[in-house]
């Protein structure tokens, strides 16, 4: 099936100028560490926690509704750091999300209700299943269909994978369209 | 990648006649025909653990049964362990103000490491084992109790392999006798090389392999079994010290029945695998080495050279009432591509679907629609 047309309230969006656009319904803590890299979108009730560390995104990466990206953190025994959080190209995460990861390579699919754990590591080419925890500080290697709770290696995918990520992405980007309500 | 995330509507007849999606079939350049995993051979490439990412030589990976030496499961619940450090304590001893190098040593406090899982809290201290000075490696393994008999196993089944093999080159040699030209020595005195060693009064060269033969003890099955324990029936049971069957089949070699014997599982090792065309033998699929990479150096999958048919809409099918389905053909070859769609009546005949792809693909001619609507 094809991606169906997604629509927004133009006056609720921001479009920059390299194609990012943010729902002025978000909170972006420390927007001065926020990097996102062009044709990005950040849904409403989104959170990204900017003032932890820096949070940067590759193109085309998809936030969707109420998701938080948070930078992770980690005790020393003189206190705690947080940890900048890095984003690949082509990447979902789904609506309700909590991600806490150290590292998200590119083609990475998130689903709905994840919540991916303090400095977790998901390679380039993973998905992670709606629904599942991924406890702290796992690697999900490439390739790998990670589910439930706590998140296991389910399957493998398809080689095809950035293809399949670059188009889905793509294609979300181009299907996310304005209206203008009076 | 709607095809992850929706089931797979549109599917594809593979040349074995299995039904697929698109993103799960190969196309072979050599044969021109599409296959499926069903299909071909897969090869293992390299070993690699998924977690640290390191490579291990195929002949290591064997001997270390396959799983890595410096990542573990948690035997509890299965998630990875993780290393965390701690500053061991300076123990406070009776000579503590009367020596200097213990003041030294509480100056630097050592870092001792213990592995632990962030899912379920397990940790290695519940069960007893040591802290380690270093980060990585350096665990204490269990061997086996099976151990012994499982070498003796080995041996056995080795030398009975050597055995049979050996059996069947000297039928193979009796019944291709050649009378010919070439008369080798054997041939013409009827030795075999095995006899005329005995002849000459040599030790036979395989004799390790026949001592085992001899040597070896069957297993016996016997009716006695060890009675159980007095209180079994009556002493109360605690279930949460009582291990859960996964967690007993994960460890085979012990089995344990009891929480506190619960021991770290190495990591199983992931493997790298290049898929072969069994018609051709021509490589289908072919990964980079590198673990992290998640290139391919040979990379023939059907998703870049057949066409692609997607649903955009459809209308429910209602008796007596025509019904649309609107679809997209993509192209994703930059060459022309003929395409036919076959009339019910054509169906029938069941290769003529993929043949037809085929056909077009080989000829690679003017793009040509004929629809049947």
């Amino acid at each position: 099936m094809e991606l169906q047309d997604t629509y927004y309230n133009k006056s609720e969006y921001v479009e920059t100028a390299s194609g990012n656009k943010v729902s002025r319904q978000t909170v972006l803590c420390g927007s001065q560490n926020i990097v996102l890299h062009g044709k990005v979108i950040v849904q409403s009730d989104a959170i990204i926690r900017g003032d932890l560390a820096n949070v940067k995104t590759g193109r085309f990466c998809i936030i969707s509704k109420g998701s938080v990206i948070r930078p992770p953190f980690k005790k020393f025994s003189k206190g705690v750091a947080f940890f900048p959080l890095q984003m690949g190209d082509h990447v979902f995460v789904g609506e309700n999300t909590v991600v806490n990861a150290a590292v998200v390579g590119s083609y990475v699919y998130i689903g709905k209700n994840v919540v991916i754990g303090r400095r977790c590591v998901l390679k380039d080419c993973c998905m992670i299943e709606d629904n599942s925890v991924l406890p702290a500080e796992t690697v999900v290697p490439s390739f790998a269909r990670y589910s439930g709770s706590p998140a296991r290696l389910v399957t493998s995918l398809p080689e095809a994978m950035p293809d399949l990520m670059t188009e889905f992405t793509k294609s979300y980007y181009q299907h996310f369209l304005p209206i203008t309500v009076n | 990648m709607a095809y992850l995330i929706q089931e797979d509507y549109v599917k594809y007849v593979c040349s074995c006649g299995q039904l697929k999606p698109i993103t799960s079939l190969y196309f072979c350049r050599h044969c021109l025909k599409i296959r499926c995993g069903f299909c071909i051979c897969h090869e293992v490439d390299s070993h690699y653990c998924a977690n640290c990412l390191e490579n291990m030589p195929s002949s290591e990976a064997r001997l270390k049964k396959n799983r890595c030496s410096s990542c573990f499961d948690c035997p509890s619940c299965f998630h990875t362990l993780s290393t965390r450090a701690m500053i061991a304590q300076a123990r406070p001893s009776a000579q503590d103000g009367a020596s200097g190098d213990t003041k030294v040593e509480n100056k630097q406090p050592k870092k001792t490491y213990y592995l632990s899982c962030f899912n379920c809290r397990w940790t290695s201290r519940d069960v007893g084992i040591p802290d380690q000075p270093v980060a990585s490696g350096g665990w204490p393994e269990r061997t086996n109790p099976f151990a012994n008999r499982f070498n003796q196993l080995l041996d056995y089944y080795k030398a009975v392999a050597q055995l049979e093999k050996q059996e069947k080159l000297e039928r193979e040699r009796k019944k291709f006798a050649i009378r010919g030209k070439y008369i080798t020595l054997t041939d013409k005195t009827g030795l075999t090389g095995a006899m005329a060693r005995n002849i000459a009064g040599l030790p036979p060269s395989e004799s390790g392999s026949s001592a085992t033969l001899a040597n070896f003890t069957p297993s016996q099955a016997s009716a006695e079994v060890e009675e159980l324990p007095e209180d079994f029936y009556t002493k109360e049971v605690d279930l949460k010290q009582i291990t859960s069957l996964s967690q007993r089949l994960a460890a085979p070699a012990r089995q344990p029945a009891r929480g506190s014997r619960l021991w770290p599982l190495p990591k199983r090792l992931s493997v790298k695998r290049s898929q072969r065309c069994r018609a051709c033998d021509h490589n289908l699929t072919k990964p980079e080495y590198n673990p992290g990479s998640i290139k391919f150096k040979i990379e023939l999958l059907a998703y870049y050279h057949v066409p692609e048919v997607k649903i955009i809409s459809f209308e429910s099918v209602k008796p007596g009432t025509r019904s649309e389905l609107l679809l997209k053909v993509t192209n994703p070859t930059g060459h022309e591509m003929r395409l036919r769609l076959l009339q019910p009546s054509d169906v029938p005949v069941e290769e003529e679907q993929p043949k037809s792809i085929e056909k077009s693909l080989e000829k690679s001619l003017t793009l040509e629609k004929v629809c049947n609507n």
